[in-house]
Parts: structure tokens; C-alpha cells; sequence
């Protein structure tokens, strides 16, 4: 009798949880729904009327920095992940090095906006664009890559190891072609995380980049425009109705989020893919 | 607590009862003797009714042994000392059976006066009743130097037998009425003559039992 | 893969073998002598030493901060001579673990892993995992599943794999650590029909808990207690007539 009340209080409190979710969800569809159109999508903002514009540069800006945020948080993580779990003595410097990069973690992110407009955009001049934004968000995500990474290659059976040292292959041969294969669904996992963490970040970016981008970059040095960026602008800048731009803001969080859930379903296609390559022939 | 414990007892629970059948059929073989030498043929009967529980007691013997293997999978000296019940529990069958051919002849020549006194044949039966003792000995404690001289000993039994063959065929030949009489004495003797071999065999499992080593005792 | 003459033959000098920097002594000069292309079983209780000797055998136990003093020679020379290649040692003597541990890949990548490692390139793979499987006693079984992931299969199936991979790289040593502790009696039973087959062509040296399975299997058979050696011959003889006190308590159970 107890275990029903118990399962049922606890079914009850995980549909809380759900039901949560769904309303903001419908909330912001319901809301965006309106504002979206084709000219939504592939027209350049125009700032003075909203109405008239989109945020297709927006949306390529907001890819572009994902992009240069992950080619550099997920070699680096991964090969630190690597580094941290196969060859680093457990000493007094690895359990540094692994606190330092938890402490990264803890820094509120306008403070990596601000350390990327000082560092990034002033001192070594790049300037408000793509790379100091994508730079500055690959800062912010790097803990998440190197401790998916870490853990995802501890979590590796250490019997695989010695199952193909004792054939006779190297540490880095083994660590390639097995380990590594082994450990890539829960890699991919966490840099998906560090995904949707990047690409909804609002404060590094409005740092590290311009405001109210009307174009689409065409070099690192450009200035990019995102998602994030446009729904403050709109929200506190732009010289517009309360209505218009809050719907207008509602618009692009609903293309964000899709974007979002578009990445987390590729990302999980490719583990998958992964997965059943792991039991597939390469012949 | 000791490991494998019951399986330790249950060894020792059939090396007593192979003891326990080795002393019943020495002591059927003497009775046999005494009551050829006492005419006494309800000792003989006693005798022969005796082969039965020794017989019985031998099927029991071997079980426990099967059961044994088959559950336990001993290996060096507990295997050894299992294989050698099976063996001498034969043998020990062997002298009690032969102890019955005797006491069936004791019966048979009871009222008849013997051809000749009996000097010999109750010597081989001391002989083979201390052979039969060593063995028992060496079996119970594991000392076999009282078995070293088995062959020696059988010799001699060998060469009483020889001698109480041709006394009795002399016999025979010299008064054909005394025939009957003589060879039942004759078979008594060549009896007692294969019960000194069976102890010979026994002696010789033993001595593997103990040492691993395979070396017959003639 | 061409037949092999006797080659594989294994001795040890004075092996001793220290965990933890030095604290825990494992194996005290240990002086064994393996035959070639025979089965040797390493026997003993728990922590006597008989894992650890095994991995001396193809320097696997430096994976755990191990230090060895000593020589092992196989076939004459020390295989812990600072010149020797470890890679190259241990596509000689191969190893096959208690827990079956294929990898997480199809079978023909499985057993496929070590000659590509060693550089064998495309065309020939197809021969050599076709006649490692057969030789593992498991092809008719797999023949049409090549492409399937080996953790799909039973755990008979998967040693058997660990097996056919092993032999992929053509060693001439097999170290066996345990290998059926794992797996069902009729699993057991074919694997160590396998290892009677394998051994005309390598040397086996085979760990194993179950003294009845030395008994069936091996042709010779080695005791060991508190990381010595203590009695080494013929596997009739010391399962029939051991010399020593201490193996005689251990095999018939008398251990307390």
C-alpha cells in the first residue's frame, strides 16, 4: 500500500516537472507563432521598423560562433580529456589542473564576457566579431568538454585496454582505436551540453560582439549578430512598441530553441550512428 | 572448523569399515582352522552363515567408494587410499569365501579320523594370520616397513603347501582308502596357500596406498 | 598462417616480483622451466601468486607499477632485457583475460584488431580471421554474422573470440588467466578441448582455480603458495603422487 502512495506521489511530482516544461514552451510558441514567416527567417533586421525586417543574419551569426566555439572547446577539451584520463600521474598537479578547470566552470559567465572584451576584443584587437565571441563562448564551455571527455574515457572497461595492449598494440594505439570509439557517445553528450549552453548565451556574447547586426559575416574579424543578442536589443534598445517587440523576441526564442533541439537531435543521430558503427563491419 | 570436513570424516568412517571386514575375514580363516583342528562344525556353520555380512559389508564398502568419487573428486592420497578399499575388500572377500570352502570340508570329514596329524596345515595358518595381522597394521597407521618382507613370508607358505602336497600324495598312493580323506586335507591346504597370496595382494595395495609406488609382492 | 615447430619454450631465473614499491614481495625466485607446445597449469589458493607470475610472462603486470627482478628467457633470451621491444613480445605471447572482453565491435574487427594494428593491410584480413575463427572452433557458428557486434553473443561464444583474436597475430604463446571462470560447464568443456587442440601448434600456460580442470587439460602442472613455487612436474604425478606436503593438503582439500 505505501509503495503505490510513494509511486504515485512520485509519478505526480515528475508530471509537475513536465507539465512546467510544456507551459513555457507553449507559452513562447504560441507567442512566436505569429511573428514567424519566411520573411522572418530570411531577411535582414531593420531596426527602426521591425516589422519590416528578420534575422537570417542572426541566425547564420549565431551557427557561425557555435561553430568556431566548438573547433576550439572540443579539440582542446578532448585532448586534455585524454591527457587527464590516460596519462597524467595522479599527483598533487593533475588534481590541480582538474580543480582549476572546475573553477572555470564557476566563473559567471559576464565575467568571461567581460575577460573576452578586455582580452579578446581590446588587447589583442580582434575587435568586436565571430572570433572573440567564438573564442570567449569556447572559454565558457571548455569545462564542460574536458570533463565529458575525462569521464567518458574513464567510464571505458579497463578491459578493453588490456585486451588490446596484450595483442601487442601501443597505448596510443589502443587509446585510438578502441577507447576512444568506446567513449565518443558520452564525448558527443557533453559537448552537446556545452552546446546549448554556447548557443544561448546572451552576456559573452553581448560582449564580444557588436549589437545590432544587419549583416552576415564574411571573415573572423566580421562583426556577427545572434539570436541571444537580438532578443535584448529588441527587448531594451530597438524603437519599437512593447507589443511588437515582445513579440518579435518571442519569435526568435522559438527559432533558438529549435535550432537547439535541431543540433540535440543530430548530435543524438550521430551517437546513435556511432553506437550501431561500434557493432558494424568496416570492411 | 576444518574444510571439507564431513568429507574427511566420511574417508576415515571407510577405511574403518575396510578394517572392519579385514579383521572379520582373518578371523573366519582362523575359526576355519580351529574347527577343522577341534572338529567342531557348529563353529564351521557359524563360519559360513559369517560370509554373508562380509559379503554384504563389501557391497556397502563399495558404494561408500563410488559415492565418494563421484561427489568428492579426491586426488593424490585420499584418491589412492580409496582405490586400494576397492581393491582389498576383494581380496579380503577371496579369504573369507576360501575361509568357507574350508569350514564346508570341516563339516564334510567331521566324523572321519584324519590321515595324518596336523602340524603343517595349522602353521600355514598362523603364517597367513600374521600376514593378514601387518597388513591391518600398516592399513590403520600408514607404516609400511612390517610389509617389506611379504614375499619372503609367502615363500614360505609356498613351500609348506609343497610339503603337505607330496606328504598327502604319498599317502594317497601308499593306502587308496585314505584318499578322500587326504584330498579334502589337501584342498584345506591349497586354500590356506591362496590365502597367503590374497594377503600378498593386499600388502602390495597398501604399500601404493602409502608411497605411490606400484611394486607386486609374490 | 604456416604450422610452427617447436618454438615457445619459456624459462624463468630467479624471478621475483614486487608490487606496491617494493612492500609486497609476489614472487619469491621462482626457477620454472615450460615446455614447448605442451599445456602447463599454474595452480595455488588465492593471492599466491600464480596471476602475477602468468603476466610476468608477457610484461603485463608493468601496467600495474610493478617491479621484476630477474630473467624470464623465452626460447634463450630476456624478454626484459631494456632492448627488447614489448610490443613486439607480446604479438608473441598472447593473452586471453577470465572476463571474455571482446571489444565493442563487429566480430571481424574483433579478431581483425591486431593485425591491423601490426600493419596487415585489407586483402589478406579475410583469410587470417576466417582461419583464426576456425582454429577457435567457432566459424561454423559465425561464419554468416561476421558483421555483428560481439556483444551480441554467449559468453562461450565471446571467450572463444578472445581466443580466435589471440590467435590472429600468430604467437607462440598462449597465456590462459582463468578463462572459463566465467562460463557454463558445456562452454568450458569445448574450451578446453580447444586448448588440447592448440596445443600441437603453441605453448599454453594456463591459470586456473579449478584443480580439476588442470587435471583434465594439462600436461604439466605447477604449484604455488605465498608467491613461491613449490612443487613443478608431471600433472600425473602431482595429482597422483605429489612430493611435497603442502601440495598434497591443498589438492585434497586439507586446506584450512
Amino acid at each position: 500500500m505505501k509503495e503505490t502512495v510513494i509511486k504515485i506521489s512520485l509519478c505526480m511530482v515528475a508530471l509537475i516537472s513536465v507539465a512546467v516544461l510544456f507551459t513555457v514552451a507553449a507559452y513562447i510558441f504560441l507567442n512566436g507563432m505569429q511573428v514567424i514567416s519566411l520573411d522572418f527567417l530570411l531577411k535582414s533586421p531593420n531596426y527602426a521598423a521591425l516589422e519590416k525586417g528578420g534575422i537570417f543574419p542572426q541566425i547564420i551569426g549565431s551557427l557561425c560562433l557555435l561553430s568556431v566555439c566548438l573547433l576550439f572547446a572540443v579539440p582542446l577539451g578532448m585532448a586534455s580529456g585524454i591527457y587527464l584520463a590516460e596519462y597524467a600521474p595522479e599527483n598533487i598537479i593533475t588534481k590541480s589542473v582538474r580543480f582549476f578547470v572546475e573553477c572555470l566552470a564557476g566563473i559567471p559567465s559576464i565575467v568571461i564576457g567581460l575577460f573576452g572584451l578586455i582580452f579578446l576584443v581590446y588587447y589583442l584587437g580582434f575587435g568586436p566579431s565571430m572570433l572573440a565571441g567564438g573564442l570567449a563562448l569556447g572559454f565558457m564551455i571548455l569545462p564542460w568538454t574536458v570533463r565529458a571527455s575525462e569521464e567518458a574515457i574513464k567510464a571505458v572497461p579497463r578491459s578493453y585496454r588490456e585486451a588490446s595492449l596484450a595483442l601487442g598494440a601501443s597505448k596510443w594505439q589502443s587509446i585510438r582505436s578502441v577507447v576512444l570509439k568506446s567513449a565518443y557517445p558520452g564525448i558527443i553528450t557533453g559537448i552537446l551540453l556545452g552546446a546549448g549552453k554556447a548557443i544561448g548565451e546572451a552576456a559573452v556574447i553581448l560582449l564580444t560582439t557588436g549589437g545590432l547586426v544587419t549583416y552576415i559575416p564574411h571573415s573572423l574579424l566580421d562583426d556577427v549578430g545572434a539570436l541571444p543578442v537580438y532578443i535584448y536589443m529588441v527587448l531594451t534598445v530597438v524603437p519599437a512598441s512593447r507589443d511588437v517587440a515582445e513579440s518579435y523576441a518571442f519569435g526568435a526564442s522559438l527559432v533558438l530553441i529549435t535550432m537547439f533541439l535541431m543540433i540535440s537531435v543530430f548530435a543524438l543521430f550521430l551517437r546513435n550512428r556511432y553506437v550501431k558503427r561500434m557493432s558494424g563491419s568496416r570492411r | 572448523m576444518a574444510v571439507r570436513k564431513e568429507y574427511i570424516e566420511d574417508l576415515e568412517k571407510l577405511k574403518e569399515e575396510v578394517l572392519r571386514m579385514g579383521e572379520l575375514a582373518k578371523e573366519s580363516a582362523k575359526n576355519a582352522i580351529k574347527a577343522l583342528v577341534q572338529r567342531d562344525t557348529e563353529l564351521a556353520s557359524r563360519i559360513i552363515k559369517e560370509n554373508v555380512t562380509i559379503d554384504e559389508l563389501e557391497f556397502d564398502i563399495e558404494n561408500r567408494c563410488m559415492k565418494l568419487l563421484a561427489l568428492q573428486q579426491p586426488m593424490a592420497v585420499d584418491l589412492r587410499t580409496i582405490g586400494t578399499c576397492m581393491k582389498v575388500i576383494t581380496d579380503f572377500d577371496r579369504i573369507s569365501d576360501l575361509a568357507g570352502d574350508i569350514a564346508e570340508i570341516v563339516i564334510r570329514i567331521a566324523d572321519e579320523p584324519h590321515v595324518k596329524p596336523l602340524i603343517d596345515i595349522p602353521r600355514m595358518s598362523e603364517l597367513s594370520q600374521g600376514m593378514i595381522a601387518d597388513c591391518l597394521k600398516a592399513f590403520s597407521s600408514g607404516d609400511i616397513k612390517m610389509l617389506e618382507d611379504f614375499s619372503e613370508r609367502d615363500d614360505v607358505i609356498d613351500a609348506l603347501f609343497d610339503q603337505v602336497r607330496r606328504e598327502l600324495m604319498m599317502i594317497m598312493i601308499e593306502n587308496p582308502r585314505g584318499i578322500a580323506n587326504a584330498s579334502h586335507l589337501l584342498f584345506v591346504a591349497l586354500h590356506l596357500e591362496r590365502i597367503g597370496d590374497h594377503a600378498c595382494n593386499i600388502a602390495s595395495r597398501i604399500l601404493y596406498m602409502v608411497t605411490g609406488e606400484k611394486r607386486k609382492l609374490e | 598462417m604456416k604450422k610452427r615447430k617447436k618454438m615457445g619454450k619459456i624459462e624463468t631465473r630467479s624471478l621475483n616480483v614486487y608490487y606496491g614499491g617494493g612492500a609486497v614481495h609476489a614472487l619469491k625466485e621462482v626457477n620454472i622451466k615450460i615446455e614447448a607446445n605442451k599445456i602447463t597449469a599454474l595452480i595455488g589458493p588465492s593471492g599466491c601468486g600464480k596471476t602475477t607470475f602468468l603476466r610476468a610472462l608477457n610484461r603485463m603486470n608493468e601496467l600495474n607499477g610493478v617491479k621484476t627482478k630477474g630473467e624470464v628467457l623465452m626460447d634463450g633470451a630476456d624478454i626484459y632485457n631494456g632492448k627488447v621491444d614489448v610490443i613486439q613480445l607480446r604479438k608473441r605471447i598472447g593473452m586471453v583475460f577470465q572476463q571474455p572482453n571482446p571489444f565493442p565491435m563487429s566480430i571481424y574487427d574483433n579478431v581483425a584488431y591486431g593485425p591491423r594494428i601490426h600493419g596487415q593491410k585489407n586483402r589478406k584480413l579475410d583469410r587470417i580471421v576466417e582461419e583464426s575463427l576456425k582454429k577457435a572452433a567457432l566459424w561454423e557458428e559465425v561464419k554468416d554474422r561476421l558483421e555483428e557486434s560481439a556483444l551480441m553473443f554467449s559468453g562461450g561464444q565471446q571467450q572463444r573470440l578472445c581466443i580466435a583474436r589471440a590467435l590472429a597475430v600468430n604467437p607462440e604463446v598462449i597465456l590462459f588467466d582463468e578463462p572459463c571462470s566465467a562460463l557454463d560447464p558445456v562452454s568450458t568443456a569445448r574450451i578446453e578441448a580447444l586448448m588440447r587442440e592448440l596445443k600441437n601448434d603453441y605453448t599454453i600456460v594456463i591459470v586456473t582455480h579449478n584443480m580439476q580442470q588442470a587435471a583434465r587439460v594439462s600436461d604439466f602442472t605447477a604449484f604455488f603458495l605465498m608467491g613461491e613455487l613449490i612443487e613443478f612436474g608431471e600433472t600425473t604425478q602431482i595429482f597422483e603422487r605429489p612430493k611435497d606436503k603442502r601440495t598434497e593438503d591443498y589438492i585434497t582439500g586439507r586446506f584450512g
